[in-house]
């Protein structure tokens, strides 16, 4: 039940979602994996990922043009 | 306000953007007689750039002029304006959805690799006729043969890209 | 799509940001200088058509190909690079729907533009070009740096009007490579080509309406293929 925090601040996409699935691949069932980005593009990759991979996320929009996403591992 | 929501704040479906590009390519090409193209923007900017600085002057470029119409200029013309505009639509919808922010750059890796590959991306352009958008997004729907050469050698590069992404960069 | 420790997180974070927000009544404040925005485009746009009537339709086309892109975030360079890396196909396939679209309608002005029975390919619409080795060397040098730096052509463009930074300097080096190529190299690749290389306009070898099916069919059996393929990450 551990919350691993990811911060892909000004990195360019690819790169958020790669490093989210690395992370993802360690995690146990359980885990929740916070990202914190502020690529929008992110966020599309993200949800198209994450639909294909059946897991369980969410995101919320912390600030102009940042976003914090949350996917769980089930 | 749902109207606002459902236009400007929702991000719009792939499928709902590539139609209405392509309506926009179709409407560009019937309106004026060329489609949509950019790398030679970028030329034209390069050239303007060399000769506002004064370097190379021994350089032969009258060649570069006689791609410009009567009242054109390297600053002023189709493609330019053009590529400012498209510049300028992002930038609105950025700010109309809130989401406008000046992300700064992370650190010099990612600066070198980032105009390295402005680089090869604007060399490659030039030496085959044109980028992903004008050979790729215009040039197939004319029925160019070179549209989809482009197309093929551009996934090659991208496969070789992803996987020195993938190792070295990450 | 989420669980109930998602949205317990993501109501807490909400609440959070709320608290620290300066202006919660407003909290939409670009809105504003979208609105400064459009009306300075509009000011240029009027300034523009009246040196040339084309204006009138770059202008606004121009920035509905900027707003719609980074609206529904079309990326042409994620589509090659996100199923090599991700495994995911979405932009791939709405690319392949965008041309077949584009290929209709480029059809159709062409077919108007041709007069009687014979026609010059050089005078037809749209962009066709000559390909040989350069397009082969075009193609890898194009697809290679549009995935490490992060955008292609118009993705770039797209990034730059969206606020990052290292996009503005990717577009200078788009364009220092541009200049090296077309101006100092350019009698090294003209030189290289035979003939100039060749031009193929595919209607001239399978006529006019084969080559739209055709071109179709093929667009539409990529988009079945790349639907099916689930390409190992």
């Amino acid at each position: 039940m551990k919350e691993i925090y990811l911060d892909c601040m000004y990195e360019v996409c690819p790169i958020p979602l790669i490093k989210a699935s690395k992370e993802l691949k360690k995690m146990e069932i359980g885990d929740l994996l916070i990202m914190k980005t502020d690529h929008n593009c992110s966020i599309t990759n993200v949800i198209e990922w994450v639909e294909k991979q059946k897991l369980k996320m969410d995101y919320v929009e912390i600030d102009e043009g940042e976003w914090e996403i949350y996917i769980e591992k089930t | 306000m749902r109207v606002y929501q459902k236009v400007f704040k929702n991000p719009w479906s792939y499928m709902i953007g590539g139609g209405i590009l392509a309506l926009l390519n179709i409407l560009l090409l019937a309106a004026t007689g060329t489609p949509w193209r950019v790398t030679g923007g970028f030329f034209y900017w390069g050239i303007w750039l060399l000769e506002t600085f004064g370097v190379m002057v021994n350089t032969d470029i009258s060649g570069v002029y006689d791609g410009l119409g009567p009242s054109e200029t390297l600053l002023f013309n189709t493609v330019s304006i053009l590529n400012l505009s498209v510049i300028l639509g992002a930038m609105l919808s950025a700010l109309s959805s809130n989401e406008f922010k000046r992300r700064k750059i992370k650190n010099k890796k990612q600066l070198i690799v980032g105009i390295s590959g402005g680089f090869l991306m604007g060399y490659g352009a030039r030496i085959s006729f044109g980028c992903n958008v004008g050979s790729v997004f215009s040039g197939i729907p004319s029925f160019s043969l070179h549209g989809w050469i482009f197309w093929i050698f551009l996934t090659i590069g991208a496969y070789i890209g992803a996987k020195i992404l993938m190792k070295y960069l990450l | 799509m989420s669980t109930s420790r998602i949205e317990e997180l993501k109501k807490r974070r909400e609440m959070e940001r709320d608290k620290h927000r300066v202006d919660v009544r407003r909290p939409n404040t670009q809105i504003k200088y979208a609105l400064i925005l459009l009306g300075i485009l509009l000011f240029l746009g009027v300034l523009f058509a009246r040196r040339d009537e084309l204006y009138l339709w770059i202008w606004p086309i121009g920035i509905l190909l900027g707003f719609s892109m980074e609206r529904s975030r079309f990326c042409f360079a994620a589509s090659l690079r996100n199923p090599f890396t991700l495994g995911t196909t979405g932009l791939l396939k709405a690319v392949i729907v965008s041309l077949m679209i584009s290929s209709v309608g480029f059809f159709v002005l062409q077919q108007l533009s041709i007069g009687g029975e014979t026609y010059l390919v050089e005078e037809l619409p749209g962009m066709i070009r000559p390909f040989g080795i350069h397009t082969v060397i075009g193609g890898l040098m194009f697809g290679l740096g549009m995935v490490v730096a992060g955008g292609c052509a118009s993705g770039t463009l797209m990034r730059v009007g969206e606020g990052f930074t290292l996009q503005i300097f990717v577009l200078g080096g788009f364009i220092m490579g541009a200049v090296v190529a077309g101006l100092w190299h350019e009698d090294f690749w003209r030189n290289l080509l035979f003939h100039g290389g060749w031009t193929v306009y595919l209607p001239d070898f399978v006529g006019f309406y084969p080559a739209l099916f055709l071109q179709l069919a093929i667009l539409g059996i990529l988009y079945i293929l790349v639907n099916q393929i689930k390409l190992k990450v």
